[in-house]
């Protein structure tokens, strides 16, 4: 092999390490995320795949300096909501084998289905991923007072949805 | 707490969707797709600087001789049929 053919197979070899090493850092996070959100593991699959490319395509803006976790939140908060509103027409349910124990859960998981993907994924990262006001307004990029008024509708509105369904 | 309120029915699903195992298969389609895009990206790269070049070399050259184009009024049919000929240095200049 030429040396110039060395020094590409060289760069070739590097970039895929840094490419698993990125996917193998962040992955579980994301998908994490994108499953509290979506409810589902296609969903939340295709999600991470789809923010771990975008990362890894922006690489320049993620250095070696900089935490990328916020920007991977961020992008995956937002993907799993478009993604939930894509496909809120199709059956959104979360699905059985996704959870453990899910027999108990059915009840929660089709009355989550039924509301809006905002309230849906509020819900999810207010309750389930349990993060403050102001990370959820940097997230959504509206107001403090704004997450704390939409959380509070949206936790009425599940609980009207759970007592009707009873 | 009251165990009878849905909001502790749902933070209760959410711990316990926190608890599903990672799929393997997400890694495994991830990193392919990530360097199949990748791949695509660069192969993009290259064709469009191809043609980039090939613009900036050859765009403004006509692919044919447009009609009349450096035909000399007093050349016979044979020359005319070759015009591009005419438009080369004389061989005895060589």
């Amino acid at each position: 092999m030429s040396f110039v053919g060395v020094l590409k197979s060289g760069r070739a070899n590097r970039e895929r390490e840094g490419l698993d090493l990125f996917v193998s850092c962040h992955r579980e996070t994301v998908y994490r995320l994108a499953l509290s959100i979506t409810g589902r593991r296609d969903m939340a699959e295709d999600v991470c795949q789809d923010v771990l490319i975008r990362a890894y395509r922006h690489h320049a803006k993620l250095s070696d300096s900089e935490d990328p976790l916020p920007w991977l939140r961020l992008t995956t908060v937002r993907r799993a909501m478009t993604e939930l509103k894509r496909h809120r027409e199709l059956d959104t349910a979360p699905e059985a084998s996704a959870i453990p124990n899910f027999a108990e859960q059915v009840a929660v998981a089709q009355t989550l289905a039924q509301l809006k993907p905002e309230q849906r994924t509020l819900l999810a990262l207010a309750l389930g991923e349990g993060w403050s006001y102001q990370e959820i307004a940097d997230s959504l990029e509206i107001p403090v007072g704004t997450v704390a008024s939409r959380l509070s509708t949206a936790k009425a509105a599940f609980r009207n949805l759970w007592g009707e369904a009873r | 707490m009251n165990p009878q309120d849905p909001i502790d029915q749902l933070e209760r699903y959410y711990r316990e969707l926190s608890k599903a195992d990672v799929p393997s298969t997400a890694q495994t389609s991830t990193v392919p797709a990530l360097r199949q895009s990748l791949v695509g990206l660069g192969l993009g790269v290259a064709l469009a600087a191809t043609a980039l070049f090939a613009t900036l070399r050859f765009g403004g050259q006509p692919s044919a001789p447009a009609p009349g184009w450096g035909v000399d009024p007093g050349a016979t049919a044979e020359q005319t049929h070759h015009p591009r000929l005419r438009t080369e240095v004389p061989i005895w200049h060589i």
